[in-house]
């Protein structure tokens, strides 16, 4: 009897453990989606405006009950994700939908796994736009042109550069741009720009100069800082890019990543020398070329804010405002320490360079795809813009303040935007949407070997002041057969 | 047959003397039964990973979930007890005792092969198939790991880092051992535990530790905060960028798992070295010999295969470092290592076939190494 009693004591209490097992992956799945409307504070906020806008119809009506349901999976979380889950919450109040959103820290891997599983997402937003292809190459993902999509249109509004990422193999279309980051930005600081009566340069060749003044004028222009232990480098390869769109326009761009052009041609010779006038100008960089490796991202803008300012200025993404140091409380726009300017022209070319989230469509219910139209809408993308979609969104904001998306659409209004900092990259990103200068960090474009790795170790040799020829050829030589 | 007490009495009664030679069906009906039962914990297993699927699924119903979770968890196990217990004593008793063994070792060896030896086999496949295992290759990925440079300094680094490290562990060790085993009882064991508290450490964790003490800073981004750059200028020095030094990063990277591996040695070798009779020692000492020629002459020899043990030991950690490397530097400026590459080719840039060829390389390294270590410890257990 008692043996049996034990033996029931046993079976019971892994029965618990099992249970528990299950209880805690449920729990872990959930509480992204759970916590994240309660996370989202300005819930009340986040409510009325679009009470307030139901009494106002909608324009055209046209998103009214969509009645969409399936799941979103994206890269977002913290702040970010709450934002996101924010604009989902919104949209799904506004068209009587039932959409939920995941996001994660370890999506790529994740959404591989789940893909090679059998188990996809209905709906994903991937930062790696070289990814979609193998999926839909493998027959996962629904083209554009067989879900509706109007393929003219978007390459018109949406960016040609970013609509071809997406076009595989078969001639189709599979990515859909929903929001850009903007990285061809250049920090600076204010007081020390009108003590002295600097101004912004318009040219590459302005920006060399200003240097020398500022040198001239006793001042250490530049802040630098690759370091981001095994990804240090990643920093510099913004500089390359941003020099070599300006230099050989998107064209050639284009061709540089997809290895058209080698990596060791002249033309990125001359990127890379282009570069060297500032990073190895006499003076330039504060602790000198050689040691930027050695300075940590996350701490390169620090001298800005001591007094007098280490340096003035910073190219930097347009992210680059979360690790600046809490001292001066410093939120974009809203101080008047830190303006910005976009990278300048070389030979009266700009462009932008960024990254950014694209939507790939696993299963495409009709909800679903009219869902995806309406969000890369004017108006839905005013919504994912701020937190009060610049008191001009039809629908409001997606209710987490301090937390802005640029558009991916040429005709979004840059007022959706709150700060000043925000609006001022939103203007150059949907200029660069609709003129056909949006390109992607070419460094993500390229295979890992070269991308995360060998380019990665060139900016830290060319740092160190290695000959630039040598360096390129280094990197062609490990580009992958 | 069976009855629940039955069971009792099985279990306490001694082996029996080996079977005599049965009839054939007897035979083959037992080695099924061996099969079989070797096979239901497996099942159960495989019953279980269903479930947990079907738990972790966001979009179920969390009653249901709980409902299945019992059934399949009490079930399962119940499953698991009823059928090893049935299959077992419905055998004739001689049978049930040779069966009895294999119902407890079954399910072990069974799994063992299936985390260990088709993992194994799997890996050597995939280190002769190209970058997506499409097409085989022969031995190709080899040849690149032996001709092309990035390889290259991987290798070489490993092995520098294989004859290095295990030198000062051991040496370290040895030291503090034998220094130690000379000082008061309580003050030994205080200087012992300090020694083997980075032990405790994890790799990564010593790696953040290391990080600060090689930190730098250039003019302009404040002062150094890194121990031995604060030592370095004090000297009278420029700070350095340690971690950047072309060759002697390796150094530094080495550092951290001396210090973390040392006071393993240091343990293990200073209970060897209490185990050496004192009438040896003090004949030698009544002989005239000094100190170090009772260290030399007695005590090394004494603990020989200790020593050989620990150095393996370290040997093989020393190898597979991983953690360090990819912490500190990632690889870059010349400090890859094997297993930091293996990852890298594997996961970064999908390259399967070069990564699961380094893993061979590691294997087939690791090998002789095990075998010598086990031969050895076997040898020591045999003589105790």
């Amino acid at each position: 009897m008692r043996r049996w009693a034990r033996l029931l004591a046993l079976v019971t209490a892994l029965a618990l453990v099992l249970a528990a097992c299950g209880g805690d992956g449920d729990a872990t799945d959930t509480t992204p989606a759970g916590t994240d409307a309660p996370a989202t504070t300005p819930d009340g906020e986040e409510t009325t405006p679009p009470e307030g806008e139901e009494t106002t119809p909608p324009p055209d009506g046209e998103a009214e009950q969509v009645g969409a349901s399936f799941a979103l999976f994206g890269a977002p979380t913290g702040t970010e994700g709450d934002a996101l889950q924010g604009f989902i919450d919104v949209y799904n109040e506004v068209t009587g939908s039932s959409i939920t959103f995941r996001g994660s820290t370890d999506f790529e891997n994740e959404l591989r796994i789940a893909v090679d599983g059998g188990n996809p997402p209905d709906v994903a937003a991937t930062p790696q736009p070289a990814s979609i292809c193998a999926f839909a190459n493998q027959g996962h993902l629904v083209a554009l042109e067989d879900m509706g999509f109007d393929i003219a249109e978007m390459e018109a509004n949406h960016s040609k550069f970013w609509m071809d990422l997406g076009l595989c193999d078969d001639g189709k279309h599979y990515g859909i741009p929903w929001f850009p980051n903007y990285k061809s930005v250049v920090f600076y600081h204010i007081p020390t720009f009108e003590e002295n009566g600097y101004e912004e340069p318009e040219t590459y060749e302005d920006l060399v100069a200003l240097s020398e003044q500022m040198v001239a004028d006793g001042l250490t222009p530049w802040c630098f800082g690759y370091g981001a232990g095994g990804a240090t480098g990643w920093a510099g390869t913004d500089w390359i890019e941003d020099i070599f769109l300006r230099l050989h326009g998107a064209e050639a761009y284009t061709q540089w990543f997809q290895h058209e052009i080698p990596f060791n041609d002249p033309m990125v010779v001359e990127a890379f020398e282009t570069y060297s006038q500032i990073l190895h100008g006499e003076g330039f960089v504060l602790g000198g070329a050689q040691n930027v490796p050695s300075i940590v991202v996350e701490e390169s803008p620090a001298p800005m804010f001591q007094d007098p300012p280490g340096c003035v200025m910073l190219k930097q993404g347009s992210f680059a405002s979360n690790f600046f140091p809490d001292a001066p409380e410093y939120e974009p726009g809203e101080e008047e320490e830190i303006g910005v300017f976009n990278f300048p022209s070389i030979d009266g070319n700009t462009g932008a360079m960024g990254g950014g989230d694209t939507i790939i469509v696993f299963n495409d219910a009709p909800e679903t795809v009219q869902a995806i139209k309406d969000w890369i809408s004017p108006d839905w993308q005013c919504t994912l813009a701020s937190a009060s979609g610049g008191g001009i969104s039809p629908y409001g904001g997606h209710g987490v303040a301090g937390v802005e998306r640029l558009p991916a659409n040429a005709n979004t209004d840059p007022a959706c935007l709150e700060s000043e900092a925000g609006q001022t990259f939103a203007e150059a990103i949907t200029e660069a949407l609709g003129d056909g200068s949006f390109v992607f960090d070419a460094s993500d474009l390229m295979p890992p070997e070269i991308g995360q790795e060998a380019f990665w170790q060139a900016m830290i040799d060319h740092a160190s002041g290695a000959d630039i020829q040598e360096i390129v050829d280094r990197v062609e030589a490990a580009w992958p057969q | 047959m069976s009855t629940p007490s039955l069971m009792k009495d099985e279990v306490s009664q001694p082996p029996r003397p080996p079977a005599q030679p049965g009839s054939r069906d007897n035979r083959i009906s037992v080695w099924l039964l061996r099969i079989l039962s070797a096979l239901v914990v497996p099942a159960v297993l495989l019953l279980f990973f269903f479930t947990f699927e079907f738990l972790q699924d966001p979009r179920t119903n969390k009653a249901l979930q709980i409902v299945v979770a019992i059934i399949v968890g009490v079930g399962g196990v119940w499953l698991l007890f009823w059928a090893m217990d049935r299959l077992v004593s419905a055998l004739p008793d001689r049978a049930a005792a040779g069966v009895r063994p294999f119902v407890f070792a079954g399910p072990a060896l069974m799994l063992l092969g299936f985390y260990l030896v088709y993992p194994t086999i799997d890996t050597i496949i995939t280190s002769l198939r190209s970058a997506d295992g499409s097409e085989f290759v022969g031995l190709d990925n080899f040849i690149r790991l032996f001709t092309e440079s990035t390889y290259l300094v991987s290798l070489r680094n490993s092995v520098i880092w294989a004859i290095i490290v295990p030198i000062f562990c051991v040496g370290f060790g040895l030291a503090v051992a034998t220094l130690a085993d000379l000082l008061p009882r309580r003050t030994e064991a205080v200087v012992k535990s300090l020694i083997f508290l980075p032990m405790a450490v994890s790799f990564v964790g010593a790696s953040v530790v290391f990080f600060f003490m090689y930190t730098f800073r250039p003019e302009g981004f404040g002062e150094q905060i890194g121990l031995l750059n604060a030592i370095w200028t004090t000297l009278g020095n420029d700070p350095v960028d340690w971690l950047r030094l072309p060759f002697w990063n390796n150094l530094f990277l080495m550092a951290i798992l001396v210090w973390t591996q040392t006071g393993f040695a240091m343990v293990i070798l200073s209970s060897a070295i209490k185990g050496v009779p004192d009438e040896l020692l003090e004949a030698a000492r009544i002989d005239g010999a000094s100190e170090w020629q009772v260290f030399r002459k007695i005590t090394v020899p004494t603990i020989a295969s200790t020593i050989v043990v620990v150095w393996t030991t370290i040997l093989i950690t020393t190898w597979k470092v991983y953690d360090i490397v990819a912490v500190m530097t990632g690889g870059r400026d010349g400090t890859s290592v094997v297993a930091e590459r293996m990852v890298t080719e594997f996961y970064t840039f999908r390259n399967e076939g070069i990564g699961a060829a380094l893993a061979v390389v590691l294997l087939v390294v690791v090998l002789p190494i095990l075998i010598i270590n086990i031969r050895r410890f076997q040898e020591q257990e045999a003589t105790r």
